[in-house]
C-alpha cells in the first residue's frame, strides 16, 4: 500500500549550507523515499533499542509464504523515551503493522514512523 | 558496618585535603545571581517542535530541510579552498552514512538531546546526554591555559563569569575535526556564549563564533534552553549499534545484526 506525498529532495548542499534551527541528530535520513510512505505487516523479531538509533527487524510474510526480514531505523532511546517508548515497547512475536518511509535503493528497509499493535495502541516516530 | 567504615574513610580523606581545598575554594556558588543547576533542554529540535504542536508528522517543508544557500559561505580564500575539498570527500560517502565523531562546539550546545548542569564553587559543569559527554566551565580563573598546556580539543578550554544575570562563557582551544554548521574553522576559533535567563525555567544562549583564520565576519547561533524538572539523562554511546558507520567504500555497512 503506497500513500503519495510531495516529492522532496534532501540534498547533501542544503545540509551542509542550511542554517537550521535545529541541528540534525547523528546523520541525514537521505538514503531513505520520504517522498512515500510503505505500509507493512509482520512480526517482530527483534527491537534493538539501542544508540545511535533503534532498530525493529520484523519479518514479513507474502501470499506465497516467502519470508522477509525488514530493518527498520528509528530515534534514540532518548528521543523515543520522551514520545512514550519503553525498551519494552515491542516483544519478540508481536504481530504490528508499520508506515515507513522505504530506503531508495529499494532493500527491505526503511525509517518507521507509525507502528500500530494488535490492540490498535500506537507508537510513533518522526522519521 | 560497613557503610560507617567508608563514611570514616571518606571523612578522613576530607581532613587530609581539606587545606589544599580551602587554598582553591573561590567564591561560593551560592553568590550565583541565578541558579542554572538542573536538567534542561534544546527547545527548537524537531522534536520538541512537534511535541509542542501536537504532531506525529513532518511537513513537507521539515522533510524537505533548510534551502541551500546561494551565497558563497563567509570563509577566507584558504578555508573556501578546504571547504569544497571537504564537499567532494563528503561525495564518496552513501547517503545517511556516518560516524561516531563527538559533535563538538558548538554544535553540542545545539544538538537535539538534553544536558544537566551542575554549579560548584568555581565551576559549571554541563553533563551532556549525547556521548554522555562532559564539558567544564572554569569560573575561578580568569585567564586560558598558557598555549603549551591547550590541547586542541572538541570541547576547548571554557572560562567563565556572571554579568548581572548573564552568564558569559568564553572557549577557545579547538581541534579542527568538526565542521560548524558545514564549515570548516582553525584552531584559531573562539567562541563566546551569553546564557541569559528569560524566566526562572528558560534559558537563552547567543554564540558568536569567530575565526580570523577561516571565517570573514562572526557567525551567530541563538539556542533556547527549557527546564526538565521530570527528565532523566540516559546513557549513550554511539558505538553501541552504528549501524550507518561507512565501511572502507563509504557505503553505510548496516547489516543485520543481533542486539547488543
Amino acid at each position: 500500500m503506497f500513500r503519495r506525498r510531495p516529492w522532496v529532495i534532501l540534498t547533501f548542499t542544503a545540509l551542509l549550507m542550511g542554517m537550521p534551527t535545529f541541528a540534525p541528530a547523528h546523520h541525514s535520513f537521505a538514503m531513505f523515499d520520504r517522498e512515500r510512505t510503505v505500509t507493512i505487516t509482520g512480526v517482530i523479531r527483534e527491537f534493538q533499542w539501542t544508540n545511535p538509533h533503534s532498530w525493529i527487524q520484523v519479518t514479513v510474510t507474502d501470499d506465497k509464504g516467502k519470508v522477509t526480514e525488514w530493518s527498520l531505523e528509528g530515534g534514540s532511546p532518548g528521543i523515543l523515551s520522551r514520545n512514550g517508548w519503553k525498551r519494552t515497547s515491542l516483544k519478540p512475536g508481536e504481530k504490528v503493522t508499520i508506515e515507513l518511509y522505504p530506503l531508495k535503493s529499494g532493500e527491505p528497509g526503511g525509517s518507521f514512523v507509525e507502528i500500530t499493535r494488535a490492540d490498535g495502541s500506537k507508537l510513533f516516530y518522526h522519521g | 558496618m560497613a557503610d560507617s567504615a567508608v563514611i570514616r574513610a571518606v571523612v578522613a580523606l576530607l581532613a587530609l585535603t581539606a587545606p589544599a581545598m580551602q587554598a582553591a575554594t573561590p567564591a561560593p556558588s551560592a553568590n550565583a545571581p541565578f541558579d542554572l543547576s538542573g536538567v534542561w533542554m534544546n527547545d527548537d529540535t524537531l522534536d520538541e517542535r512537534m511535541k509542542r504542536e501536537g504532531r506525529t508528522r513532518q511537513t513537507a517543508a521539515e522533510l524537505r530541510g533548510p534551502p541551500a544557500a546561494a551565497e558563497t559561505p563567509p570563509l577566507t580564500p584558504r578555508y573556501l579552498e578546504i571547504y569544497q575539498r571537504m564537499q567532494e570527500e563528503a561525495k564518496k560517502l552513501a547517503d545517511g552514512a556516518a560516524g561516531c565523531e563527538w559533535p563538538g562546539m558548538p554544535t553540542i550546545m545545539t544538538y537535539p538531546y538534553p544536558f544537566e548542569i551542575l554549579t560548584t564553587p568555581g565551576r559549571i559543569t554541563f553533563l551532556f546526554e549525547v556521548e554522555s559527554q562532559v564539558r567544564r566551565v572554569f569560573l575561578d580563573r580568569d585567564r586560558h591555559l598558557d598555549p603549551d598546556d591547550l590541547d586542541p580539543s572538541y570541547n576547548g578550554d571554557s572560562i567563565g563569569r556572571w554579568e548581572g544575570k548573564t552568564l558569559v562563557i568564553d572557549t577557545v582551544g579547538f581541534n579542527t575535526r568538526r565542521p560548524v554548521r558545514g564549515l570548516p574553522h582553525s584552531e584559531q576559533m573562539r567562541i563566546v556564549e551569553r546564557i541569559t535567563p528569560v524566566d526562572a525555567d528558560t534559558l537563552k544562549n547567543e554564540m558568536t563564533i569567530t575565526d580570523p583564520e577561516a571565517f570573514t565576519r562572526p557567525m551567530v547561533i541563538n539556542v533556547q534552553y527549557s527546564r526538565r524538572p521530570d527528565w532523566r539523562i540516559r546513557e549513550y554511546s554511539c558505538a553501541e549499534n552504528n549501524r550507518d558507520a561507512p565501511d572502507a567504500s563509504g557505503q553505510r555497512s548496516g547489516a543485520i545484526v543481533p542486539a547488543p
